[in-house]
């Protein structure tokens, strides 16, 4: 029998005790010739046994529709996966499913995005940043009912250490390049995110919830580690002095005169930084982020159990200078994804796992803030899991005009190549717009707030 | 960035010699603050401004000229470590002590605030 590279990582992973799962089945679809035909409406499955070995065996083969309608009615003439509203419904197919985990990749996902949102897959509208201790605990409550029942679409994200030490923790403090200042201002640059989605179909009750750990390492685009901003401050308090009070009128209408003042100073401060947040796009930067992932078959926060976890790391590189010599700016962006434990179950075969999936990204991007290209390349590779062991590569090229404050076109083409390639023409073009937040175009980093 | 505002009045003695003032502060990393004598209807004569050069006696006048007038101390205090601040006047007439003024005093709960302290002569 001829062993894939993900086999052996599977059996590498058991025998380590790196998966707690000790059995778990693949559908055997690609490279058992040696084994007869399987009987009509069977298929051949390999059950990983204790020991690491496996074993063939063959099952019947259950549709799509049958699953569902043997789900419903309990039939026991077959197995019918456990829980199965608990699991990932994966594609038919190990093609598919490879397809669409490749054009699942987002990344134009900015470093600093929540991890839990990441791990998610959503990119929620509205997001509740809670600034103290009792806005934190709001956001909590507001995710569950007095039932217990887990609210979809919670979408929360703060920063812990600037909520608790707000008062304790200046500039000078987040300029410290000490050990322990450098792991203060990362402390101070990192984000929890909680959120929650629930399944995409209208009678499936499953939801997950991911609670997400983001640390900024390095951002050489973080204003406030910039010397030249203490210059735009400099510059603000020489253009905007406090105003001469008049005796004659009240404190309030001396403060709300001074306000002004302040208020012009703090536009002017924005607009400098803006300008400079422009001048300096496309810098070097690395972020971490780890985000264990929770499901619940029934809405329900009492029956929450684990679905595995996302770990990334994105680093990016920006070249100081453009090397064609003009004004804008070469940046190279790496990112590796890891999803472990995903529960999946497929819907068009038997078999359920809990699968491994590793992405690859990396891009290359060169432009200025407002009009840019770039040419990306991914690789996705899925083991463990009820489809098999697969992998596929896309690459593609695209570009992005900001064609107003927060929104960009976008323009992209390529081709998906390796085990998730589609049959008949593989190439792609796509083309499409893309909302966000000011400053914040394709993998702009931006630093903590 | 916040305004902190006080107030007061500084009885002058019989009505001859100079009166100087010197600007006290505590604490403060940088304090850039003015001076100017404003009448009771607002109109004021040119400022004096120093950039966090403190202990230096002013010369206000003559008593019988300022008196009915407020002496306005005013600025911007910088402390990027977000610390205690506190400014008050000191009056001198013939060159003794008349009164310390009220203190314009926080803690700052970002990196500046802006100050007052008016004092009314009579």
């Amino acid at each position: 029998m001829k062993r894939t590279p993900g086999c052996w990582l599977t059996f590498l992973g058991i025998v380590s005790g790196a998966i707690p799962q000790l059995v778990a089945q693949q559908a055997v679809t690609n490279g058992i010739s040696a084994l007869p035909k399987p009987l009509p409406g069977y298929d051949w499955v390999l059950v990983i046994q204790a020991d690491g070995t496996r074993l063939p065996q063959q099952v019947p083969v259950i549709t799509e529709k049958a699953a569902v309608t043997r789900s419903a009615s309990a039939s026991t003439t077959s197995p019918t996966p456990s829980k199965s509203t608990t699991s990932t419904q994966a594609s038919g197919s190990l093609s598919d499913a490879l397809t669409k985990k490749v054009e699942s990749i987002n990344l134009d996902r900015p470093l600093g995005t929540a991890a839990a949102f990441v791990a998610l897959d959503v990119s929620p509208e509205t997001v509740t940043h809670p600034a103290s201790p009792r806005e934190w605990a709001a956001a909590l409550l507001n995710g569950v009912d007095h039932k217990g029942i887990l609210q979809s679409g919670l979408a929360v994200e703060a920063a812990p250490f600037q909520i608790f030490h707000r008062g304790n923790y200046n500039i000078t403090d987040y300029n410290d390049t000490s050990f322990s200042g450098t792991s203060r201002r990362i402390l101070y640059n990192s984000s929890v995110s909680l959120a929650t989605t629930k399944a995409s179909s209208a009678d499936d009750k499953t939801e997950r919830l991911s609670l997400g750990l983001h640390f900024s390492l390095f951002d050489s685009s973080d204003p406030k580690a910039s010397p030249e901003i203490k210059q735009i401050a400099d510059e603000a308090w020489a253009k905007f002095p406090a105003p001469i009070p008049n005796a004659a009128a009240t404190y309030e209408q001396n403060a709300a005169n001074d306000a002004a003042t302040q208020t012009a100073a703090g536009k002017f401060i924005d607009e400098r930084i803006a300008q400079w947040r422009k001048e300096h796009w496309a810098q070097t930067a690395w972020d971490l982020a780890w985000a264990p992932i929770w499901l619940t078959p029934n809405s329900n926060a009492s029956d929450l159990r684990p679905d595995g976890s996302l770990a990334y790391s994105t680093f990016a590189y920006g070249f100081e200078k453009d090397p064609f010599g003009g004004d804008s700016r070469l940046q190279l962006i790496a990112q590796a994804r890891f999803r472990h434990g995903e529960h999946v179950i497929a819907a068009g075969t038997i078999g359920k796992g809990r699968q491994d999936t590793l992405i690859f990204g990396a891009r290359i991007r060169y432009g200025s803030a407002d009009f840019n290209g770039s040419a990306e390349a991914a690789y996705v590779r899925f083991w463990n899991g009820p489809l098999g062991n697969g992998d596929t590569f896309r690459y593609g090229v695209g570009l992005e005009k900001r064609i107003a404050e927060n929104i960009w076109l976008t323009l992209n083409a390529g081709e998906d190549l390796g085990g998730g390639k589609k049959s008949g023409n593989n190439l792609f073009a796509l083309g499409g717009f893309r909302f966000g937040t000011a400053d914040k175009a394709q993998f702009d980093p931006q630093p903590g707030q | 960035m916040a305004y902190i505002e006080a107030r007061d009045t500084i009885p002058l003695g019989p009505k001859d010699g100079y009166v100087t003032v010197v600007v006290e502060t505590q604490i403060p990393q940088n304090i850039n603050f003015g001076l100017v004598l404003e009448a009771s209807d607002g109109s004021h004569g040119p400022p004096i401004t120093s950039n966090g050069d403190l202990h230096h006696p002013y010369l206000l006048g003559g008593a019988t000229v300022i008196t009915g007038k407020f002496l306005v101390c005013w600025g911007r205090v910088v402390d990027p470590k977000q610390g205690n601040f506190e400014v008050h006047c000191e009056f001198f007439q013939k060159g003794q002590l008349v009164k310390k003024s009220n203190s314009a005093a926080a803690k700052l709960t970002s990196n500046s605030a802006d100050f007052a302290v008016i004092c009314l002569l009579q």
